[in-house]
C-alpha cells in the first residue's frame, strides 16, 4: 500500500474556512430591486465563473496599450502559478521579459485575492524601475524603500526593496517577523553564496509563494545552481556533496547526468531561449552630434565646474545640488539660472558660501545669447518635419526649465508642440500622447515619461541632455524602440565639446556600445557594478570633481570605461556559459 | 449544492449583452451580427454607447477598428459582466403553479404506472434563500481552484432544497419566462439564512476539500521526503567525515608521541586541537541531525505543512428570496387493470417532497426501482415486482 493511502485525518494539512464579504451583501438587504436586473446579476456571476479555472483570468483586465504580452511570457506565468507548487525559478535568457512574467503572476494573484503581503527584493539600482513597471504595466501599486512615505516592512503590504536594505540591522527583524504571501527575488544569482547575510535572510524568510529571477543561475560553478534551487526547494538536489558527486564531472567541472538534472529542474525552473521566441527589434541608429560651445558657453561651463569643485571640496553634503548644477549647465542656461538663484536666495542674515562665484555664474548665464544646442536641435526637427510622418520627434530633457525653453522655441518656429512632464495627471498624460499621435509635431518630455508609455508610432528621438545613468538613457529609447515598432529608430544625442556630457558619451557610452544594449543587458552590467561597490552617477561625479587636469579626467573616464567593459564582458561570458550549460535542456512539460 | 457556472459561449454572451443593454434602456438596431447601440443619456452605467457599433464575433481580434467586439472574454463583455454582477445582488421572486407544469419524479415516470390525472392544491407559501457562492480553495501545490455554487435552503425548516436551486438557475437562464417578484429579505432574515447556507455549503464541499487536502498533504510529504533524504545523505557524509577526522587525529597523536623537537610537537598539538574542534563541530551537527531524524523533523514538518495548508474562501455573491407554493399533489395512477388515487406532499419548483418506499419490503423507490402497483399496494418494480 502506498504510504499516502495510510494518511490518517490527523496527518492532513490544516484547513481554514473563511466566510468573506457577507456584510457587503447584507447591506443591500431590504432595498427594493428590479427582478430583471437581479436575474441579470445572477447570470453575470455565472458567466464570470464559467471559465476554465487554470486560466490566467486577469489577462483580459490588462491594458494592451501598457503592456504587450508575448506567448512565452504567458506560458511561463501559467506554469509558475499552476504547475510548480508555488515556487519557481524564472531563468529566461536576457531580454525576454522576466519582469513581465512576474508582473503577470502578481496581477493574477491580485485578481484572485491571494496577494495580501508581497515582498519584491531587487538590487538597489533596480528597485524604483520595478516599482514603475509594476504600476504602469500592471496597475499594481507597491511602496519602495526609497519612497518618502516608506515606513518600514511592517507598515505596507506590497513592498519593493533593495535586498541590502531588507537585510540591514534596522529592518531585518521586521522583514523576518512577517509571513509573506509572495516573495519575488530579482537577480537571484547574487544570493548564490550560502555563507552570506543575503542567503541567510532568504533562508529565514517565511512565505507561501516564491518567484526567483535570473538569466544566469550559474555564476562561478554549477554549485551556484544548487544553492539557488535549495533556497526554493531544500532537498530537491540532496546535499551539496551528493549534488556534486552525481551531477558534476569533477575533473572538468562540467555537468553529467543531464537527463536526471533536467527532470528535477523541471519541477522548479523555467527557461525560455531567445531563438525560440518571436522577439524581433528593428535596427537602432544612434548618432551623436557634438558641437563647439560658444565662448560665452565655455565661460559658463568653466565657472560652474570651478564652483562645483570648490564647493564640493569644502562640503560634500551638498553633493546632490552640485551634481544638479553640473548637469544643468549642459542642459540650458534657464535650468541653471533657477538653481543658482535658489542657492543665493536664502533668509536674510545668512551668509551664502561662494556668493561671488554664484553671481559670476549668473553673469555668464546672461552672456549666453542663443545656446548652441538649441540651434542644433532645430536642424533635427526641421529635417524630421520634411522626412518623417507628421514630423513627429520626441525631445527628452531632464529639466523643466529646459523643457519650457524648448517648447517656446519650437512654438515660435511654427511647430505643433506637446509638453509632457510629471506634473500632469495620468489622464492628462494619456491625452497628450494621443494628441501627439494625431497631430504630430514635437513632444518635449522630461524623464517623467517612463515605462509603459507606448510611443512606437514615433521613431525619432533626441536626447537634448544626457542622464549620466545609462539605464535612464535606455528607458528613454525604450519608449519608441520596443516590440511593435516597425520602422528603423533614430536616436540623436546632442552634446557640447569638452564638457561632462562629451566625456560620458564618448568615453563611456560609445566605447562600450551601451546604446546597443537592451535593458536586460544593462541592468546586468549596472548590478554587477553595484556589487563591486559603485553607483554610476556618483562615480561620474566623483571623477569629474577630483580630476586635477584634463588629462587626468580623460584617464579617469577611460578607467571607468574599462571597468564597465569588464563587467559587460563578464556578463556576456556568464550568459554564454549558461547558454552552454542549459543547451539542449528542454525545461517545458514532460512528454510522459 | 449545484455547480452554477455557465459555459461562456458566443450565444450566451450575445443573449446576455442584449438583455443587459435593454435593461439599461438601450436602443438596439440590428443588422445581422452588427448592432448599433445607443444608451439613454441618464442610463445608470459606466458604459458609454452613443450610436456605437457592436459586432458578435468568436474572437475579439476579428472586428474592424472602432467596432466593439462581443465575444467571450472581449474587454467590453468583461466590463459589462463586472458591472452587472455587482449591480443588483439581492432580489426576490415568486414561484406559482400557473408558471410551472407539474413535475413528476423519475420513480413515477420511469415505471409501468401511468398517470391518468394530477392536480395540485396549494395550501401555503414557503420561502427559501437561493444564493450563489464563490468557493475558492487555495493551496500552494495547486495554487487555487474557484467555483460558483448555488445553494437553496428553506427559511422555515432550514433544510437544503437542491431541486429548488436547479429550478432557480433554469429560471435565471430562461428569458422567455417572466416570473413575478416575491417578498424581499430584511437584513436579519438574510443574515440567518446565509448562516444556514454556509453550513450546507461547508458540508457539501467537504468531499472536494478532503480530496484537495489529501493531495496537498501528499505534495507536502514529497517536499518533506526530499528533505528527509537530504538529511539522511548529510548524516552519512558526516559519518564519513568523522571517521576521516578520527584517523587524522590518531595520526597527529602518533606524530606528537614521535616528535623529537619541541616545535614539531607543538605544531602537531595545535593541529590535533584544530581537528578535535572540527570533530566536535561535526559531532554536534550529527547529534542535531540525529535528533531531527528521531523526532521526525518537527520544525521542518511544521514549516512545510503550514505552507501547504488549505484556505477555503466562501463568498456569497447573490441572494434571492424565493417564495414557492406548497401543498398536495393528487395523482390518479393506473396500470390498466387497477386505478388508484394517491396524494403526495408537493412544492412548486421542488417537486414531490417525499421519498416513498416499497409497501412490501421498505426499499426506497428510485428511478432504478420505480413505482409499480399490485392491487392497491405501492411496491418497487425492481425489488418486489414480477
Amino acid at each position: 500500500m502506498k504510504w499516502w493511502k495510510q494518511m490518517s485525518r490527523e496527518n492532513l494539512v490544516e484547513v481554514e474556512f473563511r466566510h468573506e464579504d457577507e456584510d457587503a451583501l447584507l447591506a443591500d438587504a431590504g432595498e427594493s430591486s428590479s427582478l430583471v436586473e437581479h436575474l441579470l446579476s445572477v447570470q453575470a456571476n455565472r458567466l464570470q465563473a464559467g471559465q476554465p479555472d487554470s486560466e490566467l483570468r486577469s489577462l483580459s483586465h490588462l491594458d494592451e496599450e501598457n503592456v504587450k504580452l508575448l506567448e512565452h511570457q504567458v506560458d511561463a506565468a501559467h506554469r509558475a502559478l499552476f504547475e510548480m507548487d508555488g515556487k519557481a525559478l524564472l531563468a529566461d535568457e536576457v531580454g525576454l521579459g522576466k519582469t513581465i512574467e512576474v508582473g503577470m503572476i502578481l496581477k493574477e494573484m491580485h485578481y484572485r485575492g491571494t496577494d495580501d503581503a508581497v515582498l519584491i527584493l531587487t538590487p538597489a539600482q533596480l528597485a524604483q524601475q520595478w516599482q514603475a513597471e509594476m504600476l504602469e504595466k500592471f496597475g499594481l501599486d507597491f511602496t519602495c524603500n526609497y519612497d518618502d512615505d516608506f515606513a518600514g516592512f511592517d507598515a505596507h503590504d506590497h513592498v519593493i526593496a533593495s535586498i541590502d536594505t531588507a537585510k540591514s540591522d534596522r529592518h531585518r527583524s521586521t522583514v523576518l517577523a512577517r509571513d509573506w504571501d509572495v516573495l519575488v527575488l530579482d537577480e537571484a544569482h547574487y544570493v548564490k553564496n550560502e555563507d552570506t547575510d543575503r542567503y541567510e535572510l532568504l533562508e529565514k524568510l517565511s512565505y507561501d509563494y516564491a518567484f526567483f529571477l535570473t538569466a544566469t543561475p550559474i555564476q562561478n560553478d554549477v554549485t551556484d545552481l544548487y544553492n539557488i534551487i535549495s533556497l526554493l526547494r531544500p532537498g530537491l538536489f540532496g546535499t551539496r556533496e551528493a549534488f556534486r558527486n552525481y551531477f558534476v564531472n569533477k575533473s572538468q567541472e562540467t555537468l553529467v547526468n543531464r537527463n536526471e538534472l533536467q527532470n528535477r529542474l523541471r519541477k522548479v525552473m523555467i527557461r525560455n531561449r531567445r531563438d525560440e521566441t518571436d522577439i524581433d527589434f528593428t535596427p537602432r541608429n544612434v548618432t551623436t552630434r557634438t558641437f563647439e560651445p560658444s565662448p560665452a558657453e565655455k565661460d559658463l561651463y568653466q565657472s560652474v565646474t570651478d564652483y562645483v569643485r570648490t564647493a564640493y571640496g569644502e562640503d560634500q553634503g551638498q553633493k546632490l545640488v552640485l551634481m544638479t548644477l553640473q548637469k544643468e549647465v549642459v542642459s540650458s542656461p534657464e535650468a541653471l539660472k533657477q538653481t543658482v538663484e535658489r542657492q543665493l536666495d536664502v533668509e536674510d542674515g545668512k551668509v551664502v558660501a561662494h556668493a561671488d562665484q554664484l553671481n559670476r555664474i549668473l553673469d555668464c548665464v546672461d552672456a549666453v545669447e542663443t545656446p548652441t544646442k538649441l540651434e542644433s536641435v532645430q536642424r533635427i526637427t526641421s529635417e524630421a518635419r520634411e522626412r518623417v510622418d507628421k514630423g513627429r520627434v520626441i525631445v527628452f530633457t531632464q529639466f523643466r526649465a529646459t523643457q519650457q525653453k524648448l517648447i517656446e522655441t519650437f512654438a515660435d518656429q511654427g511647430y505643433t508642440t506637446h509638453p509632457f512632464h510629471g506634473g500632469h495627471s495620468s489622464d492628462e498624460k494619456e491625452e497628450i500622447v494621443e494628441r501627439f499621435e494625431e497631430e504630430g509635431g514635437v513632444l518635449v518630455s522630461t524623464d517623467a515619461m517612463n515605462e509603459g508609455r507606448n510611443l512606437q508610432f514615433c521613431n525619432v528621438m533626441v536626447n537634448y541632455d544626457l542622464p549620466w545613468n545609462p539605464m535612464k538613457v535606455e528607458q528613454r529609447i525604450g519608449r519608441i524602440h520596443r516590440i511593435g515598432q516597425e520602422r528603423e529608430v533614430y536616436v540623436f544625442n546632442i552634446a557640447l565639446e569638452d564638457t561632462i556630457e562629451e566625456y560620458v558619451l564618448e568615453r563611456l557610452y560609445h566605447k562600450i556600445d551601451l546604446f546597443q544594449q537592451s535593458v536586460g543587458e544593462l541592468s546586468e552590467i549596472l548590478t554587477r557594478l553595484e556589487e563591486t561597490g559603485g553607483n554610476f552617477e556618483d562615480e561620474v561625479f566623483e571623477r569629474l570633481v577630483s580630476a586635477d587636469s584634463e588629462v587626468e579626467l580623460e584617464n579617469d573616464f577611460d578607467a571607468m570605461a574599462i571597468d564597465l567593459q569588464e563587467q559587460r564582458d563578464l556578463a556576456d561570458k556568464l550568459e554564454d556559459f549558461n547558454k552552454g550549460v542549459f543547451e539542449g535542456f528542454d525545461l517545458g512539460d514532460s512528454d510522459d | 449544492m449545484t455547480d452554477a457556472a455557465l459555459p461562456v459561449t458566443e450565444r450566451a454572451v450575445e443573449r446576455f449583452t442584449e438583455a443587459y443593454l435593454r435593461s439599461l434602456g438601450a436602443e438596439i438596431e440590428k443588422r445581422g451580427r452588427q448592432w448599433t447601440v445607443t444608451l439613454p443619456a441618464d442610463a445608470d452605467t459606466a458604459l458609454e454607447l452613443d450610436g456605437d457599433v457592436l459586432e458578435i464575433v468568436s474572437d475579439s481580434d476579428e472586428v474592424d477598428e472602432g467596432v466593439i467586439a462581443i465575444s467571450p472574454e472581449a474587454p467590453f463583455v468583461e466590463r459589462m459582466l463586472d458591472e452587472s454582477a455587482d449591480r443588483t445582488p439581492i432580489g426576490s421572486l415568486s414561484l406559482t403553479q400557473d408558471q410551472f407544469e407539474l413535475k413528476l419524479p423519475p420513480w413515477i415516470t420511469g415505471g409501468t404506472v401511468e398517470v391518468v390525472d394530477g392536480s395540485f392544491t396549494p395550501y401555503y407559501d414557503r420561502r427559501a434563500l437561493c444564493a450563489l457562492f464563490h468557493v475558492g480553495i487555495e493551496t500552494v501545490s495547486e495554487y487555487q481552484t474557484e467555483e460558483l455554487h448555488a445553494v437553496a435552503v428553506d427559511l422555515n425548516d432550514h433544510e437544503e432544497r437542491p431541486r429548488l436551486a436547479e429550478t432557480y438557475l433554469d429560471l435565471a437562464e430562461d428569458d422567455q419566462r417572466d416570473p413575478s417578484e416575491g417578498r424581499q429579505f430584511d437584513e436579519q432574515t438574510l443574515g440567518d439564512a446565509i448562516e444556514t447556507a454556509n453550513e450546507v455549503l461547508e458540508s457539501e464541499i467537504a468531499p472536494m476539500v478532503r480530496d484537495t487536502r489529501e493531495r496537498a498533504t501528499r505534495a507536502a510529504e514529497v517536499e518533506l521526503d526530499e528533505y528527509r533524504q537530504f538529511v539522511q545523505q548529510r548524516r552519512e557524509e558526516i559519518d564519513e567525515e568523522l571517521s576521516r577526522l578520527n584517523d587524522r587525529i590518531e595520526d597527529e597523536t602518533e606524530a606528537i608521541d614521535a616528535a623529537t623537537e619541541q616545535a614539531e610537537r607543538v605544531e602537531a598539538l595545535r593541529k590535533r586541537k584544530e581537528l578535535q574542534s572540527e570533530l566536535d563541530d561535526r559531532r554536534a551537527e550529527l547529534d542535531d541531525l540525529t535528533e531531527q531524524i528521531e523526532r521526525n523533523f518537527p520544525e521542518k514538518r511544521r514549516e512545510v505543512r503550514e505552507r501547504h495548508d488549505l484556505t477555503v474562501r466562501m463568498r456569497p455573491v447573490s441572494a434571492t428570496s424565493v417564495s414557492y407554493e406548497r401543498g398536495d399533489l393528487i395523482l390518479e395512477l393506473t396500470t390498466g387493470d387497477a386505478t388508484v388515487e394517491k396524494s403526495y406532499s408537493y412544492a412548486i419548483g421542488v417537486g414531490v417532497m417525499e421519498e416513498p418506499s416499497c409497501d412490501r419490503c421498505g426499499r426506497q423507490l428510485t428511478w432504478e426501482n420505480p413505482l409499480a402497483l399490485e392491487r392497491s399496494h405501492f411496491i418497487g418494480d425492481a425489488c418486489c415486482g414480477d
